[in-house]
């Protein structure tokens, strides 16, 4: 990302450039996220739901991935909600220091 | 750079873009790792109970907590090597 921020480059776009950047990297991001999720949610929910895999999907297991679905945008959301309090708190402790709690 | 209002727009708006995305790949790391700690062992639940909700929410905070400790530990390790 960093070698896109040419910032004499960045100078040269016009207005309307300036919005279809902003615009490319919101969808760009939208992109990568959705992906992402959809990885994590297949991943986490089949592992727990496909245990002993029969001739076709039981409805136990229907069941269980749909909870498993529920379950993880649920968790997403509080931890969403969990982490934005936290550098909101940390952001208010120190002022100067900008965003805290680098997490990676 | 100050002399154009409408060029620190942009970068301002670049750069919060740029901060919503770096909040949502820890929001994705973060639930990835809680999820295994906190659900990880048991079927799916009918709904999040609060116990489980109480481990996520601590989850996230000692993930950072421990991330934070071990920078620390870093630097310290880091400073005695180079006396």
């Amino acid at each position: 990302m960093e070698e896109l921020m040419d910032i004499e480059q960045l100078k040269k776009l016009t207005p309307a450039q300036q919005e279809q950047v902003i615009a490319g990297v919101k969808q760009q991001a939208a992109i990568a996220n959705a992906q992402n999720l959809i990885t994590d949610l297949s991943e986490k929910c089949t592992q727990k739901c496909i245990t002993s895999p029969g001739s076709s999907l039981s409805n136990s297991e229907r069941q269980c991935l749909q909870r498993c679905m529920d379950r993880f945008m649920e968790s997403w959301n509080l931890v969403s909600n969990t982490l934005q309090k936290r550098l909101q708190d940390e952001a208010s402790a120190m002022p100067n220091f900008g965003q805290g709690g680098s997490f990676n | 750079m100050e002399g154009d209002p409408q060029l620190a727009r942009f970068l301002a708006a670049l750069q919060t873009e740029t901060q919503r995305q770096k909040f949502t790949e820890q929001v994705h790391t973060l639930t990835s790792r809680c999820w295994e700690v906190c659900l990880g062992d048991s079927r799916p639940p009918s709904k999040l109970d609060s116990k489980t909700s109480t481990c996520l929410q601590n989850c996230v905070n000692r993930m950072i907590d421990a991330s934070n400790f071990m920078v620390e530990h870093l630097q310290k390790m880091e400073k005695n090597l180079g006396q």
